[in-house]
């Protein structure tokens, strides 16, 4: 865990040191030089400590740490002629908070509050009736009970950004298994079909044995530009309109694209060149069509792939090619829309928003 | 003994022509059909009535399981069973 907070001790150093050095010069109280001292060891703490455990501290050293600042804050606190040090003292639970947890902060700020109530008891006779000192010690229970509420916060905070980080790499898991399985996995299956396939009619059939072979061929150089282009997406910033235009080179396929896809985040470039990649594919394998368009508009507000196809349409029900592009589009916050009827064409249109979060 | 009949049904006409020519030249198997998806596979299974289906999951239109379960309501005198 990284440390939160880190800029919550150097602040109460440094007005602990203004106030300090203010009171000794109004004359408003002595000030020692523990005092500065005190402060520049526990400054220097601070820092020894962040050089040495950079992520967390482990619980041995910082037993030893909690121990040598409880010390230090004590020195400080029994020198400072203005009683602002005693803010010092909240920064033990604070600490305390993000290596021993929760029960172990609040003793501690329980053992604090004891400690001023001793001094009080000690250095003030009837302090109880006081109130300057019963104000003293409701402030710094106040104080106390802000600090530990802000380490929770800051402990929450932390876990639900892991939390987030660890959802995001389950996602990007999941599109790359998705894209291997889509990609890879059919032209592999394919070549492992076809080269049984030429084995079997070696003997019985050459010219089919040698078609299977041709075919298998053909499988293994589409499965090894798959692996290309899914290699250069993850290493260069990918961009959707070379990558249809790559996609439809060679097909009867009118390619348009118009705006800026540059305001885009590459995930939804991706999922929506998937998704035109799976709407081409179905319309060459099932539509019998004579003209396909893909259309593509990156807009201010949204944006809008459309692959159409005046082929044989179909009347309801939806494969899992399909159901795989809606989820891919649903997780960067976008819709999938068929229209379709028996010999009426297909129209596939995907909605993405420019803005996901 | 006569031939086992099969149905084989694929989405890749690839694979599809390639598992049925692999089946055919096996003794005592017969393919006696094809079909691209599981609309077309309910289609030909009743009107050929084959002895065995052997279907892909992951198709467009209809997918395998669906197809299967269309078949189970069907009447026919084998029951269909995965």
């Amino acid at each position: 865990m990284v440390r939160p907070v880190p800029w919550l001790s150097p602040l109460l150093y440094g007005v602990v040191l203004v106030v300090g050095c203010y009171a000794g010069m109004a004359g408003l109280g002595v000030v020692r030089p523990e005092f500065v001292a005190g402060l520049v060891v526990l400054a220097l703490v601070d820092v020894f400590e962040r050089r040495r455990h950079p992520e967390r501290t482990p619980p041995t050293p910082a037993v030893a740490l909690l121990v040598v600042r409880a010390a230090l804050v004590v020195v400080v606190a029994a020198a400072d002629g203005s009683g602002m040090s005693r803010v010092l003292f909240l920064l033990l639970p604070f600490g305390a908070y993000f290596v021993f947890g929760r029960l172990v902060a609040i003793a501690l700020g329980l053992v604090c509050v004891a400690l001023v109530v001793i001094t009080f008891q000690v250095t003030v006779p009837g302090w109880t009736r006081q109130v300057e000192q019963v104000s003293d010690l409701l402030m710094f229970a106040v104080g106390l009970v802000l600090t530990v509420a802000m380490a929770a916060v800051a402990v929450e905070e932390q876990r639900g950004r892991a939390k987030l980080a660890e959802l995001s790499a389950a996602a990007e898991r999941n599109r790359v298994a998705r894209d291997i399985h889509d990609g890879l996995g059919h032209h592999l299956t394919a070549v492992s079909v076809l080269l049984e396939k030429a084995s079997a009619f070696r003997d019985r059939d050459p010219a089919v044995a040698d078609q299977a072979v041709a075919d298998a061929h053909e499988s293994a150089r589409r499965a090894l530009e798959d692996v290309r282009r899914s290699v250069r997406t993850l290493r260069e910033p990918f961009r959707l309109s070379s990558a249809l235009g790559e996609l439809t080179s060679g097909l009867k396929v009118t390619l348009d694209c118009a705006g800026d896809e540059g305001d885009y985040d590459p995930a939804v470039l991706l999922a929506v060149y998937r998704a035109a990649q799976e709407g081409i594919t179905n319309v060459l394998r099932h539509a019998n069509a004579s003209a396909v368009s893909v259309n593509v508009h990156c807009g201010e507000v949204d944006l809008r792939l459309v692959v159409a196809d005046d082929g044989r349409g179909f009347d309801g029900g939806e494969g899992f090619g399909l159901l795989g592009m809606r989820e891919r589009v649903a997780q960067v916050g976008g819709a999938v829309e068929v229209h379709s009827a028996p010999d009426a064409g297909t129209r596939l249109v995907v909605t993405v928003p420019r803005r996901t979060s | 003994m006569t031939d086992v009949r099969v149905l084989v049904v694929d989405d890749q006409q690839l694979i599809r022509e390639s598992i049925a020519s692999l089946l055919d030249i096996q003794p005592g198997i017969a393919v006696v059909g094809t079909a691209g998806d599981g609309r077309q596979a309910v289609d030909r299974a009743m009107e050929l009535n084959p002895d065995v289906v052997l279907m892909d999951v992951r198709m467009p239109v209809m997918n395998g399981i669906d197809a299967l379960a269309a078949l189970r309501t069907r009447p026919r005198p084998v029951e269909w069973s995965c």
